[in-house]
């Protein structure tokens, strides 16, 4: 068996101290550079969100570039017919039913979604559900029953045991929004999503 | 020999002092051995993943796209311009469309494509000033999302929030407000804080209304602890808000 001396045993307990500390020194170093290299990467521009925002502003610059070409269409019928009653009625009766289906005054029909969630959702899921789907170009939406608009508050639809929430758009769109992985009903709530080629929406009340 | 005897000194008084501190010592030495150790550990460079060629091309499509979304809302809204004054001169020269010149001037105005002044208060909201480093110490998207219903359960007319450098969107009936790691895009339109929550509005409802700590106990909450300042700007009574200018094509939806 072996036998140590006292000086074997103190030059022992004296190397496993500067390893001990030797790894305390390791330990805290690494800490630091972690800490500063999470900063650094904080601090530089982030790849993935910015090709986020590049995907983003390229849909978007799509749509308003559809929309201008719309507007552009509507100025110079306006234009042509200026001195036709009848095809500047045409026009203006085209614009008046798009600002009234906007604004909830009339009921609405077209393709879309039926969204069915069968618990309930406190206010703030509400609010990112909602805020969700218009990212996702719902036109109307209507959430048991009841029409939505611009200025529609979500706290009287809080706190339901259950909702079914309809909506008009691209129906493709919309159900690709609620159902892929990482889409609206992965990140906010759980439901379930059916497409329609004829959702019927009441006016807003 | 005096010189020898001195130097047999200092050895002795070194030999025990290092004797007497020798675990102080091995600490010490254990230390800086792992610090240095660990410097040369991580001081290989990685290999570059992502060259810089192509952070350089993203972020200049950014600015292209950014500058094209401007001039596109831009334009947008100079060929509305010309459908208001055509829309005049209809409403002047052919009475009988007066009427339907006036409906549809209304209901853009209620869906929020047209400026509006009025009585008002502004919400100041930024991220904190004392805990920069803190991520949860900013004001984030859901921060103005949950403002914006709020304030639509107070009875707000109308609602606009600009960021630093005058970057000022209305919310509207296609309106959504979103985070993308560390920018909020309202509108799609890339803001960053701090921001100011512009409401038109019964200016003493809207002041009670964000007053109330018990409402907003979450903003609240993170007010108290220094990671985030808001408040309503006093000295203004009065607010000026643009159009809705984001993305507005109806191509589904149909009057029933």
């Amino acid at each position: 068996m072996l036998k140590f001396t006292r000086v074997t045993k103190a030059v022992i307990l004296r190397l496993f101290s500067l390893f001990v500390f030797l790894l305390l020194g390791l330990l805290v170093a690494n800490q630091y550079i972690l800490y500063k290299r999470i900063g650094l990467a904080r601090a530089v521009s982030d790849p993935e969100g910015r090709a986020v925002r590049v995907s983003k502003l390229y849909t978007d610059n799509e749509k308003l570039r559809e929309q201008l070409n719309e507007r552009i269409q509507q100025k110079n019928e306006l234009e042509e017919s200026a001195s036709n009653n009848v095809e500047v009625q045409k026009v203006l009766k085209a614009e008046k039913e798009k600002y009234e289906i906007i604004a909830g005054q009339t009921g609405v029909q077209g393709e879309g979604v039926v969204v069915n969630i069968g618990h309930t959702m406190v206010l703030t899921q509400l609010v990112d559900f909602i805020n969700a789907l218009r990212n996702s170009g719902a036109e109307a939406i209507a959430i048991n029953g009841k029409r939505i608009i611009t200025t529609s508050a979500m706290e009287p639809f809080a706190d339901q045991p259950s909702y079914q929430i309809k909506v008009i758009g691209n129906k493709e769109v919309l159900y690709d929004s609620l159902t892929r992985p990482g889409g609206i009903f992965e990140l906010i709530i759980n439901g379930a999503a059916e497409k329609s080629d004829n959702i019927i929406l009441p006016k807003y009340q | 020999m005096p010189a020898k005897n001195c130097q047999m000194q200092i050895s002795e008084k070194t030999k025990s002092f290092l004797v007497k501190n020798a675990s102080f010592i091995l600490a010490i030495v254990g230390i800086v051995l792992g610090v240095v150790l660990s410097l040369k550990l991580n001081s290989n460079l990685p290999r570059i993943i992502s060259p810089t060629v192509s952070f350089v091309a993203l972020n200049d499509m950014e600015s292209k796209l950014t500058e094209e979304q401007a001039a596109l809302k831009k334009q947008i809204s100079d060929t509305d311009s010309q459908i208001d004054k055509l829309n005049e001169q209809v409403r002047q020269k052919q009475s009988d469309l007066k009427g339907l010149v006036d409906e549809v001037e209304s209901l853009k105005s209620q869906v929020g494509l047209t400026a509006v002044s009025g009585k008002g208060i502004e919400v100041f909201l930024n991220d904190s000033d004392q805990y920069r480093d803190n991520p949860n110490a900013i004001a984030h998207a859901s921060d103005m999302r949950d403002l914006v219903n709020y304030l639509w359960f107070n009875g707000a007319q109308a609602i606009s929030i600009e960021g630093a450098g005058g970057i000022e969107e209305r919310i509207g009936p296609t309106t959504s407000i979103d985070c993308i790691v560390n920018t909020v895009l309202v509108n799609n339109t890339k803001m960053v804080p701090p921001f100011t929550i512009k409401v038109l509005g019964d200016r003493e409802k809207m002041i009670s209304a964000i007053n109330d700590r018990k409402a907003l106990k979450s903003i609240y909450d993170r007010v108290e602890r220094g990671e985030l300042q808001f408040h309503v700007i006093d000295s203004v009574q009065s607010v000026n808000l643009p159009k809705f200018t984001g993305n507005l094509i109806i191509q589904n939806a149909k009057i029933y």
